[in-house]
């Protein structure tokens, strides 16, 4: 990032002022920001923009219930936890989270596995049916998931796997893999082909090859794809809305939908305390591989 | 779609193993192949096959009845509404939604100090789940408890944004789906700043091209293939739009954030008609289809 | 190749499978038809399946009581959601897999109507009548008629929900006014007690639920009506009495301005929190109201009020969620059997208390029960004259019609009622072509 700071090329008479010393003295932001105003107003628009709504939300969940009517404002007067605590105690809590982990945690599994697979064959072998396929991997990447909701449920009852772990897997890898197959494609290519090329000479099978070489080399586009697929399917609403009606089969994101009104008089923090606990599995893989999504993100799937 | 040369390709020695391995890349296609028909094309096909029946739940038996169910909802004002309702949000959001990825990027781009740590902030939004998004939304503006009543109040501003408002939710609804999905597109046109010929800028600067002139000159040309992808990013996924505005407004009130696909699931799961549901898949199809193409035409590739 | 076209194979077999599972046991049993209804032999056990709709409908005694009185019976209880159980009931029953009872919302048991797949249960009915007089006797009118179709019985509702006037007394004393009789005292009253920071009426304008609550039934106690199909006449002068009613409340700022956002909850929560002094409420969440407020000194009940000279066409409704009878039924006696014990005194009195109200007349004249809901003395004799809340085939798609036409005439306090009166009678009307 060092290129964005480079001083113009024709300094204004005042910069040529022997003012080394003191500028030295200042610290390297409060330089950028002097002289990059509008940029810094701009980010802290965006800081604001991005954060307020979280810092609101976070205010709520440690605030007592009634104080949100008669006391509003970001710091609590008497901050509690008493909204976690009855989001925990919450009936089946657990079993909602863990249902969104079994989902969210095999379909990225499977749809990392698929992907690779088929991104390999796609970056390096040249093959009859190869544009055919390769359209059949890119055009569903047209298809709305939200319009698949309707045929698919008919699908599922009449094949008996609504409220099934199987349906929604299923259905999660293969919405997820277009993208990820894409991105592995992507990714594959550039891997030199002297590597493969090497070891089949010393008789590597393209298995092995695969195994051995394509996929320890493909960490960072895995991650990539492995955080995308995690996000997908952990936040993923209308299918298991649309496919599941056990209390046994709901997920983080169906709960949470559903407890705006089965609440009664809306209980502002308790939904806004679930709301956060939904959304920290997800945030604490970002921060855990923020480096590697942002660039996988940046690059491969921006192609 | 020409990205796999033959340069890339492994080249054939005539093996008896290597020919065995002709049918591999196959092998390796196969799992995503099999998963993408069955979860996506099949039910597609399904669907567009369904709008040719009348199959809803009132009745016995599933009679072919031509174009009935496509004369019947296109006539039909409440989904002329959706339709409505829906152009003014894709294109709200995509105008303003462009407009502020834009600008943050530049912000970020520019800053020279922290890049990462906002960058890494400004993409937690699109972390988020949709029913988070609209969990959180609808509590910034509920009229008791809300920040934007709040803030308004200290402000002294009498009227603020309701959900209760038919106008006003629309508004809160576009707010809460930029929010929601532009940092994806932040990181999208951030990536395509980065990729800038700098040489380019530099000529144009002692061309003595100022701020705004390099802006347009420059800047903007080379930015012509992240703006078409930011542009696709943002249509395609506020047109599906579904996850954020269920838990928001659900549609309401009085339809007025009834948006293609929140019709096209309550006839599907209130009116039990899935005929007329897959009619509207059928659109949102259409719709999505059309505009990639014409987006394409617009900003052709130059790969 | 040959690898290729096994793959192809392999595919076009997946989409086969898929589309082959379509067409399955279409109409595998003939519902509607009378059965046999006679005991099993003494020594076969017999297994019963049953649905219930709610976790909270089911016997605290999970069955105890009626498993000791008949041994050879082995009920299997499952809790389906009700919102869910008329679909996942058509299902099942094509696979063969139905249980042999199910509770669902009475207006959504159209599908089920429509469908086929329902007993007719007059034999049980006549089984019943004849050797548990008591028990049969006890039921009002109303169980049987919630779930009848075309004449034909089809289940029994052993829980009914039933809604009333409900106002503050304290506040209402406080401004000196009469409990309202009319809607037109209604809109008086709610007018006067609207001030800062308090409503003089509750009311749910958003889409949550089912608008048979919100207009359905204070449309027909203001006189409204239903042709045979079960359409609403909405260009009625009862319809647009109805109509001009919202639109009073929201002219007068008597309801909140969010009103049109505001679901059941927020409706309850307004109450309970003192801040909206009347609504139509639900007899099931008095005992909530009761925790909060004081019965008697701050809130009552009283029948639904009636439109200004159209006493005579009042009509108090009600809603169920009756045990239905699946057509697969092997076992009608025995089905029987379970249905007297679901709407025995013992378990409608346990469920009355803490949840819907009973539909047995035994239970709700019973002291011990009237004791603990002192609220319902004085609805009795109103009670016992309400009868089943009419519906239409296609009451889902009434109910979309009725919340658009509900939620034009609250966003729109001003328009000309008859003029969308009209606008949604057609489409109303286009339901039956």
């Amino acid at each position: 990032m060092t290129t964005l700071s480079t001083p113009p090329t024709r300094s204004g008479p005042r910069r040529q002022s022997p003012v080394v010393t003191h500028r030295a003295a200042r610290p390297r932001w409060a330089v950028a920001v002097r002289r990059n105003w509008l940029a810094t107003a701009a980010i802290v628009v965006l800081m604001v923009w991005t954060l307020a709504p979280f810092l609101w939300s976070v205010s709520a969940a440690f605030t007592p219930r009634l104080e949100i009517f008669t006391d509003p404002g970001l710091i609590p007067a008497n901050p509690t936890i008493e909204a976690f605590r009855t989001v925990i105690e919450f009936d089946g809590f657990w079993r909602y989270l863990l249902n969104s982990a079994i989902l969210a945690v095999t379909s990225t599994f499977f749809s990392v596995i698929v992907a690779a697979m088929a991104g390999y064959a796609f970056a390096r072998y040249a093959f009859r049916m190869r544009h055919l396929l390769l359209a059949l991997v890119l055009v569903p990447r047209l298809v709305p998931r939200v319009s698949l909701v309707i045929p698919l449920y008919q699908i599922l009852e009449r094949v008996g796997m609504l409220n099934t772990y199987t349906a929604l897997i299923v259905i999660y890898t293969a919405t997820a893999v277009p993208l990820a197959t894409w991105i592995m494609a992507g990714f594959i290519r550039a891997v030199p082909v002297e590597l493969e090329e090497a070891a089949s000479i010393d008789g590597a099978g393209i298995v092995t090859r695969f195994v051995r070489i394509i996929l320890p080399l493909s960490i960072p586009a895995i991650v990539t794809v492995a955080v995308l697929g995690f996000r997908e399917a952990w936040n993923e609403f209308p299918f298991v809305l649309a496919f599941t009606s056990e209390q046994g089969m709901r997920t983080m994101s169906y709960q949470l939908f559903l407890l705006q009104d089965t609440l009664g008089v809306p209980d502002w923090p308790v939904i806004q305390a679930f709301s956060l606990m939904s959304i920290l599995p997800v945030l604490l893989i970002y921060l855990r591989f923020e480096k590697k999504i942002v660039s996988g993100l940046m690059g491969g799937a921006l192609k | 779609m020409t990205q796999i040369d033959a340069r890339q390709t492994v080249p054939r020695r005539r093996s008896r193993r290597e020919r065995g391995e002709r049918f591999y890349p196959y092998l390796f296609l196969a799992p995503a192949i099999v998963l993408i028909v069955a979860v996506l094309a099949y039910p597609v096909l399904k669907g567009i096959r369904d709008t040719f029946f009348r199959i809803d739940l009132y009745q016995i038996g599933e009679p072919f009845i031509g174009l009935e169910n496509y004369i019947e909802v296109l006539r039909d004002p409440i989904f002329l509404n959706s339709l409505t309702r829906s152009v003014v949000f894709v294109v709200a959001t995509v105008v303003v939604g462009t407009a502020m990825s834009m600008a943050f990027a530049l912000a970020l781009h520019h800053i020279g100090f922290g890049t990462r740590a906002f960058r890494a902030v400004s993409l937690v939004p699109y972390l988020v789940s949709g029913v988070a998004s609209g969990v959180m939304f609808r509590f910034l503006f509920t009229s008791e408890g809300g920040l934007v009543p709040y803030v308004m109040d200290v402000f002294g501003i009498e009227s603020s944004l309701s959900l209760a408002s038919p106008a006003q939710a629309m508004i809160i609804v576009i707010i809460a789906n930029i929010w929601h999905i532009t940092p994806f597109a932040t990181l999208i046109v951030l990536g395509g700043l980065q990729m800038m010929n700098k040489e380019m800028l530099e000529a144009a600067r002692i061309d003595g091209a100022n701020s705004w002139q390099s802006f347009t000159a420059v800047v903007l040309p080379s930015l012509a293939p992240q703006v078409a992808l930011t542009l696709v990013w943002l249509t395609f996924a506020s047109f599906n739009i579904f996850d954020l505005i269920m838990p928001l407004t659900g549609g309401g009130p009085n339809r007025a954030t009834d948006v293609l696909a929140i019709y096209m699931y309550s006839l599907g799961f209130t009116e039990l008609n899935y005929s007329k549901a897959s009619v509207v898949m059928v659109c949102l199809l259409v719709i999505n289809t059309a505009l990639s193409g014409l987006y394409l035409k617009i900003f052709p590739k130059d790969d | 190749m040959r690898r290729g076209t096994a793959l192809a194979a392999g595919l076009t077999a997946v989409g086969l499978g898929l589309t082959a599972c379509g067409s399955g046991s279409g109409e595998g049993n003939d519902g509607g038809a009378p059965a046999e209804v006679t005991p099993a032999g003494e020594d076969e056990t017999v297994d019963i399946t049953i649905w219930f709709g709610r976790e909270d409908f089911q016997p605290a005694d999970g069955f105890e009581s009626f498993n000791a009185e008949h041994p050879n019976i082995n009920v299997t209880a499952d809790v389906i959601p009700l919102e869910q159980a008329p679909t996942d009931f058509i299902r099942q029953y094509r696979a063969d897999d139905a249980p042999d009872i199910l509770q669902a919302p009475f207006e959504s048991a159209t599908v089920l109507y429509a469908q086929d797949v329902l007993m007719d249960i007059t034999p049980i009915k006549e089984a019943w009548a004849e050797e548990n007089p008591e028990n049969y006797d006890a039921l009002l009118d109303v169980a049987w008629d919630v779930a009848e179709w075309d004449g034909v019985p089809h289940g029994v509702a052993t829980s009914i929900g039933s809604i009333w006037l409900t106002y503050r007394s304290d506040w209402l004393d406080e401004a000196g006014l009469d409990v309202p009789e009319t809607y037109d005292d209604v809109l008086a009253a709610a007018a006067e007690l609207t001030e800062d920071g308090r409503y003089g009426f509750a009311y749910p304008g958003s889409r949550d639920g089912t608008p048979m609550d919100r207009f359905m039934r204070p449309f027909l106690a203001m006189g409204g009506q239903v042709d045979d199909a079960g359409t609403p006449q909405l260009d009625s002068e009862a319809g647009v009495y109805a109509l001009e009613f919202l639109q009073e409340l929201v002219r007068s700022g008597a309801v909140s301005s969010e009103t049109l956002a505001w679901g059941h909850a927020d409706e309850r929560g307004s109450f309970i929190g003192s801040s909206s002094a009347m609504f139509h409420n639900g007899m099931n969440i008095m005992p909530e109201i009761d925790q909060a407020l004081e019965y008697g000194e701050q809130w009552d009940v009283a029948p639904m009020p009636y439109r200004p000279g159209a006493e005579d066409e009042h009509r108090a409704t009600v809603r169920a969620w009756p045990y239905y009878v699946s057509a697969a039924t092997e076992h009608p006696y025995e089905v029987g059997l379970v249905l007297q014990y679901l709407a025995s005194a013992e378990v409608q009195s346990e469920i009355g208390l803490r949840y819907q109200s009973p539909s047995s007349a035994a239970v709700l004249h019973d002291p011990a029960f009237l004791e603990q809901q002192p609220w319902l003395e004085e609805l009795l004799p109103a009670v016992e004259e309400m009868e089943a809340l009419p519906v239409h085939q296609r009451q889902p798609e009434v109910h979309e019609i009725l919340f658009d036409a509900t939620q034009e005439v609250l966003q729109n306090p001003d328009a000309d009622a008859a003029a969308v009166a009209a606008t949604y009678q057609a489409q109303l009307d286009a339901l039956n072509e």
